[in-house]
């Protein structure tokens, strides 16, 4: 005497089973979070650049400040600056201490509008140039430039 | 009554399952807005080893309109470079030069508003950055508006 199996069991063995199928989905999902999420570490430095232009007299007041930078060695980044104020700074903080101190110390030499160019001397990376940029920005340096020579 | 009784007795059979295909329907949307997302980032981030600086002054991205421009190193001599832009090779010897500068001007001349991010490795010597500098600068139209790219300190 056999025993009857019940209809609804039946029916229900022709159904898909769908939760290898979430599973998969939700693994690729956290991979792709993940992947993203670990890209997400670069950020940006805003600049802007000088354009092509022959040489113009300088006004006074407008007298850019250059920033010579040599290359890293030991630690050390040899910059001067020479302009409106002169001064050998040999890391990017102690950079960025003296023209904080210049702009807006209790006794300031330079505007926040001050020029400052930047002249990465040969031999120096982007990595030091961007570090001296860095420096002057944080300083409070609104104006900085890279230095390109005049053509006439 | 004997009909109503047998009813009542297969409906104990019923099974309650929830519906997944809202679920399934969304984790699939989800699955190919990050794909999408990762080949679109993927392409613009060349890997680089970017400059880490003390106490950066630098924002996170926004979603402007930009050009990423990669200046890559080449594998065989460090000191020289290949322009990478918009999905096409550079050289930075005159001949590519122009023809990024040709590149630049055009997509700026499309987009006149959107920014160029420029990526280069912290290695390089300036040198070899600076004639890029100099071609975007040179692009035409208004002062272009450049970004650099600097990696968060912290960052992978």
């Amino acid at each position: 005497m056999s025993r009857r199996r019940p209809i609804a069991a039946a029916s229900g063995a022709g159904t898909l089973n769908l939760v290898p199928m979430i599973d998969v989905v939700f693994q690729l999902l956290v991979y792709f979070i993940l992947g993203l999420s670990l890209e997400m570490d670069e950020e940006l430095i805003r600049t802007d650049l000088p354009r092509r232009q022959a040489a113009a007299g300088i006004a006074i007041d407008d007298e850019p400040a250059f920033v010579d930078i040599a290359p890293a060695s030991a630690g050390k980044l040899p910059m001067t600056v020479r302009g409106p104020i002169s001064f050998s700074a040999s890391t990017p903080a102690e950079l960025r201490s003296r023209v904080r101190e210049a702009i807006s110390g209790p006794r300031p030499t330079l505007a926040p509008s001050q020029r400052f160019v930047l002249k990465p001397l040969p031999g120096a990376t982007w990595d030091d140039a961007i570090e001296a940029f860095n420096a002057l920005a944080g300083a409070g340096a609104t104006r900085i430039a890279f230095w390109r020579e005049a053509t006439p | 009554m004997e009909r109503r009784a047998a009813r009542t007795t297969n409906r104990g059979f019923a099974t309650i399952s929830a519906n997944l295909t809202p679920l399934i329907d969304l984790s699939f949307l989800l699955v190919i807005f990050f794909v999408l997302v990762i080949r679109i980032s993927s392409a613009e981030r060349v890997p680089l080893e970017l400059p880490t600086p003390e106490e950066p002054v630098s924002e996170l991205p926004d979603n402007d309109r930009r050009v990423v421009v990669s200046v890559v190193p080449d594998a065989s001599d460090p000191t020289r470079a290949t322009i990478q832009a918009g999905g096409r090779l550079f050289t930075t010897d005159d001949g590519g030069l122009d023809e990024f500068l040709a590149f630049v001007a055009a997509a700026r001349a499309a987009a006149p508003d959107s920014f160029l991010n420029v990526r280069a490795d912290a290695s390089l010597p300036y040198a070899t950055v600076r004639p890029v500098l100099e071609a975007i600068a040179d692009s035409g139209g208004t002062p272009p508006k450049v970004q650099l790219v600097v990696r968060r300190e912290g960052g992978s």
